[in-house]
This record gives C-alpha cells, structure tokens and sequence, in this order.
C-alpha cells in the first residue's frame, strides 16, 4: 500500500479511550457525541490499558519487524483533545470557568498515562513521536493561550520528560497563537499546517530554522482538483517553502478516504520530481 | 450578545467564552421571555438551523445559532445529520424566514445545494433565504449553489440574516 501511494514512512497508532458516545457516521467513520465525563463522580469510568505491562507494546514491536527500510512514526494524544471529548465541548467550556478542578483532572489522567507509553515506545525503535491534540479550527485556537500556559503546558512539559525521540506536533486549524511554546517545549515539527488556517511560508519565514514544517496540500486539492493540479501545486511548494530544508510535503490534514488516489499518487511523484537537493529552483 | 461577538472575532474571546455567553444569553431570555406577552416577544423572524447530512460537526453551528437568537432571531435548531426533506418540513411547518446550513466536511458540502434543490422542488425556494458556512465552505461555493449568502464566522452570520432577511420582510 505504502509503495502504491508512493511514501516513504510508516506509522503505528497508540492512543487512549476517550470515553464519549460513539456514533458512527457515514463511510464508517466513527465520531464522538456527548462526553461521559461530566462530573468528578464519573472519573472512575477513566479506566486506561496497563501501559506497563509489556503486553500492551507487542502489536508495536511486531509492527517494528516488518518495517522493512521504512521509517516508522508513532502516533498518540497527549491529551488535551481527548479531555475535550471525554467531558463534550460545552461541558469542557464551562467547566474551564466553573470547575476547572474537573478539567484539570481528567487531563491529568490522560497525561500520566501518556508519560508512561512515551517513556515505553521511545526505546521501541520507532524513529519520531507524534501528538495529535487538535486545539485550532479555521481563524484561531480552540482556547486562549492564557488557558494553554495554565491547564496544557505544565501537564505537557511533564510528559515531554519521556519523549526521547523528535517530537511533531499535529493540531489541525489556526494553531499559530501557540506555536511560540511548542517550539519552547521542544516540539521540532508542525504538522499539518492547514491550507486556509495556516499561511505557511509565513511559517517559513518566522521559525524555519527552528521548526520543520509538514503538510500544507491542500485536502479540497487532493479530493476535487486534477493531478495537474495537484503537481503545480506541489512544486509551489517546495520552491517557496523547501529552500534550506525542514519541509515534508504532506496532505493538509490526513490521506482522508475520499481523497482521489491519482491525486495522492499525483503529490509523491511531484516529489520526486522538484524535491531533490539542490532544488532546481533558482 | 454582539458584543461577546467582536470580542470573538478579535480573538480576545474564544469558543468557551463564546458557549458561556450563550449559556448565560439563553437562560435570561427563557426569564425575560416568561415575563412577556406574546405580542411583546415577537422575533425578529425565524431561522431554521442545522449541520447538513452525512456531517456531525456541531460546534460552529451551535455558536451561529446563540449568536442569531442573541439577536433577537427565532431558531430552529434540527441538530446535525440533517436530511434535505427534514429541512423543507420545518421550514414549510413554521414558515421560517432563513435557513442556515453548516458543514465542515468537503464531501458534505454538496449536501447544501441539495437542500436548495429540495427547495425549488417543494416550491417555496423563493420565500426562504438561504446562508451558508462552515470552514470549508466559500464565498465562490456559495454563489455556485445559488446560496443567498456566506459567512465565515458567526458573528458574520448575524449582519447576513439582518440584512437578507430585512430584504425579505421589507
Ligand atoms: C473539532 C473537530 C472535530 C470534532 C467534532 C466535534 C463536534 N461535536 O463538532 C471531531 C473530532 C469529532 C471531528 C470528527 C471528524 N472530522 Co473534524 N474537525 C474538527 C476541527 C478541528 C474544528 C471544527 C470546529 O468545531 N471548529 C470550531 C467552530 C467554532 O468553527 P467552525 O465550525 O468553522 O464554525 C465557524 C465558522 O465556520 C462559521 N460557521 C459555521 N457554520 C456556519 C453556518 C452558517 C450559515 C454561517 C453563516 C457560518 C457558519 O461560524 C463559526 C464560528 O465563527 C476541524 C478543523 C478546522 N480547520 O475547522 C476539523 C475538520 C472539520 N474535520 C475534518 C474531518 C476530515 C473529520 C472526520 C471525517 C475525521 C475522520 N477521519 O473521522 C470526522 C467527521 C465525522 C463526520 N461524519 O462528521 C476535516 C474536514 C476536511 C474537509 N475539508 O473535508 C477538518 C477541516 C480537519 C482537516 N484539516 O482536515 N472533527
């Protein structure tokens, strides 16, 4: 599969429950309705996978096996977005004002637990860590950033401590307001930066050298537009966002299964094509 | 309520403070509302409201809602996953004055000119505007549909339905 679509990772997901209704919609896809955790009495409902017992890695280590010359990603949440989705958005909201105690201790739950499976799989021979907490949509962040320095970075510098390999951050939407404390925390790569929330040669110009970036081609491109387009896209791109390194050309968002495969397949061999150093952009 | 609306669009407030300020909005309205007649409590006019078919993203939505019946709108919210036909009845049961469509998902987002298809079949297309919205819905998408209007946020949602919907009572 990997060959046919043209990459060049893998990668493996961990992740915790999230302990919400789930319906799922059309296509299969599963979505998240209200959160079950909407009161300090429903917290005993958290109840995680034992991330020390040496089973709970074994479908990660045989993975690790059959890699072949793939380098493989492991994907997980610190947390943040599955607090959201365990106690539902409006819950989640006013208790961020009315019982933050509450909020504060679900996201301790899942932090903890993460600690524990980023301090085990970072010796597992995986080659990047990835957290994916969604906390942008199109204009801004979920959340002020007064609320990100009080509630989810203490909780994600604890949890950093065991992240021994490159850490990439996901959040899809507008995560700009944040990106100055993820890079502070260590985070080395953004992804998807979002085409439409995300401006991201701006991002280039402002943390190039800090930060790799990841992703940007567009999803509405990748499921509607022709293959054409799709490599004029591309090679936009790398000429404007490749110079000097730090970018990985990637779908805006996921490999969404409604994308079109000639698009997909479109996007790596553009790739090929414009992304070999030195770029023939002068 | 508009207040709280350009506190959010200069990004001081954000989606907590936004569905706080609802929260607050709807439970005074529900005293005030009990205290009125009838005739004194007349809105604005009546916005049917809901996430097309196929999408269960509600968020945006419920912000576009508070903010419309912060402003002195009657709506009808259908929820998300909302079927063409679902829209048309209410629309026709309540003679709604607009309706606002949300999606968030590119493979919903024909869901919407489904909707204004559903309309001109059940021939009252005419007598009902049509906003859409949702992050990746366009200005180009919604002239495309033959859409009355798009907003990118809610507090744009709000200087839509009082300029269309004045259009259509004036
Ligand atoms: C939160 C979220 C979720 C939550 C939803 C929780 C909930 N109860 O709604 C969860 C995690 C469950 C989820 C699931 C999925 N999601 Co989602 N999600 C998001 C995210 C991060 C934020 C959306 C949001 O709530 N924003 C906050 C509100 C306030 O903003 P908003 O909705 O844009 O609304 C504002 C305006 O657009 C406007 N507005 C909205 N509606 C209307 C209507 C009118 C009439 C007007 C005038 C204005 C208006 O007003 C609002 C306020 O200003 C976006 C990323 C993004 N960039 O938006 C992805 C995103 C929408 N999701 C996406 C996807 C792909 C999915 C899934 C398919 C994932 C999967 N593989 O399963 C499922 C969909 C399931 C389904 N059938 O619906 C994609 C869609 C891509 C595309 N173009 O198709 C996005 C864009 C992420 C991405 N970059 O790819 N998602």
């Amino acid at each position: 599969m990997a060959e046919h679509l043209g990459l060049d990772n893998l990668f493996f997901v961990i992740r915790a429950p999230v302990w919400a209704e789930k319906i799922s919609g059309k296509d299969g896809r599963l979505f998240y309705g209200d959160g079950k955790i909407q009161t300090e009495k429903d917290l005993s409902l958290m109840q995680f996978p034992d991330a020390d017992d040496d089973a709970f890695y074994s479908e990660a280590r045989a993975f690790l096996r059959h890699k072949g010359n793939y380098p493989v990603l492991f994907v997980t949440r610190i947390g943040i977005l599955s607090t959201m989705m365990s106690m539902g958005m409006e819950n989640f909201c006013v208790a961020l004002y009315e019982n933050r105690g509450l909020v504060e201790a679900v996201l301790d739950r899942y932090c903890d637990w993460t600690a524990k499976v980023a301090k085990r799989v970072c010796g597992l021979g995986f080659d990047v860590f990835i957290s994916t907490d969604d906390m942008a949509f199109n204009t801004t962040t979920f959340f002020s950033r007064a609320v990100f320095w009080d509630l989810v970075l203490p909780r994600y510098r604890r949890v950093r401590e065991n992240i021994t390999l490159p850490w990439i951050v996901h959040s899809d939407g507008n995560i700009a307001p944040f990106v100055d404390d993820l890079v502070d925390l260590g985070v080395i790569g953004l992804h998807p930066n979002e085409k439409g929330a995300i401006d991201i040669r701006a991002m280039k110009q402002r943390y190039g050298k800090r930060l790799s970036l990841l992703g940007n081609v567009d999803l509405n491109l990748l499921g509607m537009a022709t293959p054409e387009e799709v490599d004029r896209e591309v090679r936009e791109l790398i000429r404007d966002v490749g110079p000097g390194g730090g970018y990985v050309v990637t779908s805006g968002n996921s490999l969404a299964g409604y994308l079109l495969p000639e698009n997909v397949r479109a996007m790596a061999a553009a790739v090929r094509k414009y992304g070999n150093y030195p770029l023939a952009f002068a | 309520m508009d207040e709280v609306g350009r506190l959010f669009e200069c990004h001081e407030y954000f989606v907590p403070e936004m569905l706080i300020a609802a929260r607050a909005m709807r439970a005074a309205l529900e005293v005030v509302q009990s205290r009125l007649t009838k005739a004194q409590t007349e809105s604005k006019g009546k916005v049917v409201i809901g996430t097309v078919k196929g999408d269960l993203h509600d968020i945006g939505k419920n912000l576009v809602a508070a903010m419309l019946q912060g402003s002195g709108y009657e709506i009808l919210d259908l929820g998300t996953d909302v079927p063409p036909e679902k829209f048309v009845k209410t629309i026709e049961e309540n003679k709604a004055n607009a309706v606002a469509l949300s999606a968030l998902l590119t493979t919903t987002m024909p869901e919407m000119k489904n909707v204004i298809e559903a309309l001109v079949k059940a021939g009252i297309r005419d007598r009902v505007k049509v906003l859409v919205g949702g992050a990746p819905v366009t200005e180009e998408f919604a002239k495309q549909i033959g859409a009355d209007g798009y907003g990118e946020t809610a507090v744009a949602a709000v200087g839509l339905t009082r300029s269309l919907v004045a259009s259509a009572t004036a």
